[in-house]
């Protein structure tokens, strides 16, 4: 947050959680912890103390997307990078501190890095994973505590830093053994029938004696393709070659993975440092050069290479499995059907953009502009199951309906003279009235008026209207909410 | 025989290839005065105040694929539940919007060009000119899609022979309810084009539970009425005698 507005830096505020009745704090700013504010205190005693106190909500997903993009960021330094629970970051830097300079170097690179990110971090180098742990949150700010060392240095630490479970820790706190040092002076018997075997072995995992399994995350191969050029090209025609050699590899290495192209990301650096960026997105995931490229090329219209392009990156951004269909003989026409459909949906989300096409999807309500959704026919499940509705449904609705100003005083039934837009309309009723009522549970401004009687009608011009009266005060006022049947 | 030989000959001139494909409404009086059914790869202009209701009968007789292209600021939108009602799935409606009317050409085009819908419903607020209908008449010539423009006008003010009557559409229709109850419609259609024939005028009518057309025969008790719409098609097709 303090990144994202500076000036808050030099100010006290507080991160809040609210559970059930109750807010309290979960996380302070140094300044805050300077006044003698500790987590877990309700709002409303900081409040009293400091009552202009900034104090915002906290937002654990955007916590996790941080952590994420710190963990991308982290694996610079080693492939092997992970993230647990809390805000715990695991590198495995076995085989790899040797490039920075050794272990020191690397801590302090990491340390200044990330401060000037503007983190505060608590760092910890040791031998296993939850001896990192412990001294990450309970030693010294920064601690590189590997081999021999471990055993002297975890002494003067507190009995938490083992990780065992609340009772465990309790209990020796309880017991006197408030450091991991008088612990360890302990027979391992009599530690066992007191703490059971379960928190033994975390001891034993903190001294490395046994094994301490982590999963790290997976290191994701980047389908990145870059092309440098000596001299710039000058012509968008220049720039469609080079795309079409930069996705013809980048498709022969997804080829061997049977993964095909969702998404795709192309940039174009141009000599003045101007960055271009395109991007395009398939409905299923392809291989296919010409398809890929036209897509592109729909984006090249307005393409200015200005004096030349130097670079171009192109990145798969996300990949899906390739589909295959096994087809039979009766099949093959209905799927090339499918085929040129779904090619044109992804041309249309890519010369469009992705919102302007769509697909009608059901939604549960029983009022007629919340029955259905519009979906992006890109992300859109096809097949949907549509009831049919039992009372008769206009074919088409107005997104707003439209007041008609009526002249004659109506009673209950619809007018007989309406202006609608402007101009006289002689409406004929046909049927109805259907009442609808509103959502009691939902505020919502266009129901405010309370329940609905809905008539069909006939214009004198010969269109049929699906409208509504609704009752305020004195007068009914009429709207026309759905046209044709 | 040899002139209708011939006409055939132009409009295959015409349309860029040799065969004609036509949707046949099932009605012979129809039809016949379109020489076998509405012309698909061609475009159609159908207004009115009843003009989406005939679209709907249309797309239910072709019965694939529809792509409705509208303005993004148009207020109304079609009703998947009504669209339901009339035999239409709404899972097979592809709606798009674009923002100005460059880009709603440009999907028009692509849309008509591509072959992979069934019918395109071109939604308009004013009439195309001659250059871009014939745009669009060139991207659906060697397609089965069926090009409907659609000019929604639900006050009837407008006079209809104001619109695009030089468009280079196959046929025009102006379409009106002239009775409706909870099981049938009747609608008015004035076919005010007709590439293939004299304009014409029938009743027809729409059951609304098997979906059936049926043509009503403009009897004698709508003499009155006939000579009125007598003027009617008059005045909306002047060129014809």
């Amino acid at each position: 947050m303090i990144r994202q507005n500076p000036e808050l830096s030099q100010k006290p505020f507080v991160l809040i959680t609210r559970e059930a009745n109750r807010v309290f704090t979960s996380a302070l700013s140094k300044k805050a912890i300077s006044m003698g504010f500790v987590p877990e205190m309700s709002l409303t005693d900081i409040r009293a103390a400091v009552p202009d106190i900034l104090y915002y909500d906290l937002n654990p997903e955007q916590d996790i997307r941080c952590l994420r993009g710190l963990l991308r960021w982290a694996s610079r330094f080693t492939p092997r990078v992970a993230r647990e629970d809390g805000n715990n970051l695991y590198l495995d830097i076995a085989g790899a501190s040797h490039l920075f300079g050794g272990e020191d170097r690397l801590l302090n690179e990491i340390q200044s890095q990330l401060k000037r990110f503007g983190f505060t971090v608590r760092l910890a180098i040791a031998d296993n994973r939850s001896a990192a742990w412990g001294f990450a949150h309970y030693g010294k700010g920064r601690s590189n505590i590997t081999g021999e060392v471990l055993r002297d240095a975890s002494k003067d630490l507190p009995v938490e830093a083992l990780g065992m479970s609340y009772a465990s820790t309790n209990l020796c706190q309880r017991l006197g053994l408030k450091q991991i040092g008088s612990l360890l002076d302990l027979l391992r018997a009599s530690l066992t029938s007191r703490i059971g075997w379960r928190d033994l072995n975390r001891i034993d995992r903190f001294f490395g004696r046994a094994a301490d399994a982590k999963q790290f995350a997976r290191h994701r191969e980047r389908l990145i393709e870059e092309r440098q050029f000596f001299d710039p090209l000058a012509t968008n025609a220049g720039v469609e070659t080079a795309l079409e050699t930069l996705l013809e590899k980048l498709c022969r290495r997804l080829l061997p993975l049977q993964q095909g192209i969702r998404k795709a990301s192309l940039r174009l650096e141009r000599v003045d440092h101007e960055m271009l960026s395109f991007s395009v997105e398939m409905i299923q995931p392809s291989v296919n050069i010409d398809a890929l490229k036209r897509m592109f090329s729909y984006h090249f219209e307005q393409l200015d290479v200005g004096f030349g392009i130097d670079c171009m990156i192109l990145a798969a951004e996300q990949t899906a499995p390739l589909s295959c269909h096994q087809l039979g003989l009766e099949d093959s026409k209905k799927h090339g059907h499918d085929e040129t459909l779904n090619n044109l949906v992804n041309e249309l989300s890519n010369m469009f953009g992705n919102r302007h096409v769509q697909h009608f999807s059901p939604a549960d309500s029983h009022l007629p502009e919340r029955a259905f959704n519009r979906r992006a026919a890109l992300y859109a499940i096809r097949e949907q199951s549509w009831t049919r509705p039992q009372v008769k449904r206009p074919l088409r609705l107005l997104k707003k309906p439209v007041s008609v100003l009526v002249r004659d005083k109506g009673d209950k039934k619809p007018p007989e003279t309406v202006y609608w837009g402007g101009k006289e309309c002689h409406l004929t009723a046909l049927a109805g009235p259907e009442r609808i009522a509103p959502d009691w549970w939902r505020e919502d401004p266009e129901w405010r008026s309370g329940e609905r009687d809905y008539w069909w009608a006939k214009t004198g011009s010969g269109a049929i209207v699906w409208l509504y009266g609704v009752s305020c005060g004195q007068t009914d006022q009429w709207f026309v909410h759905g046209l044709g049947s | 025989m040899k002139h209708s030989a011939l006409r055939e000959q132009i409009i295959a001139l015409e349309l860029g290839r040799s065969e004609r494909q036509v949707l046949p409404f099932g009605l012979p009086d129809i039809d016949e005065a379109l020489q076998g059914g509405i012309d698909l790869g061609a475009m159609h202009e159908i207004s009115g105040p009843a003009a989406v209701l005939f679209t709907q009968v249309i797309i239910r007789q072709k019965g694939e694929e529809v792509a409705w292209l509208s303005m993004e600021n148009l207020n109304e939108e079609y009703y998947p539940y009504g669209l339901l009602q009339s035999e239409t799935d709404p899972a097979r409606f592809i709606v798009v919007r674009s923002q100005n009317s460059r880009d709603l050409l440009k999907a028009a085009y692509e849309v008509l060009a591509s072959n992979a819908v069934g019918c395109v419903l071109l939604e308009v607020q004013e009439a195309l000119t001659q250059t871009q209908m014939r745009k669009l008449q060139i991207a659906v010539k060697n397609t089965r899609t069926l090009g409907l423009i659609l000019n929604t006008d639900y006050t009837g003010s407008a006079a209809p022979e104001s619109k695009g009557l030089l468009g280079s559409a196959l046929t025009r229709w102006y379409v009106q309810v002239l009775h409706w109850t909870y099981e049938t419609t009747q609608i008015e259609l004035y076919l005010t084009k007709n590439r293939h024939g004299s304009p014409c005028h029938w009743i027809v009518e729409i059951d609304h539970a098997t979906h059936h057309l049926h043509l009503v025969p403009i009897s004698g008790k709508r003499a009155i009425d006939q000579a009125e719409s007598r003027t009617v098609a008059e005045a909306l097709c002047p060129d014809h005698p």
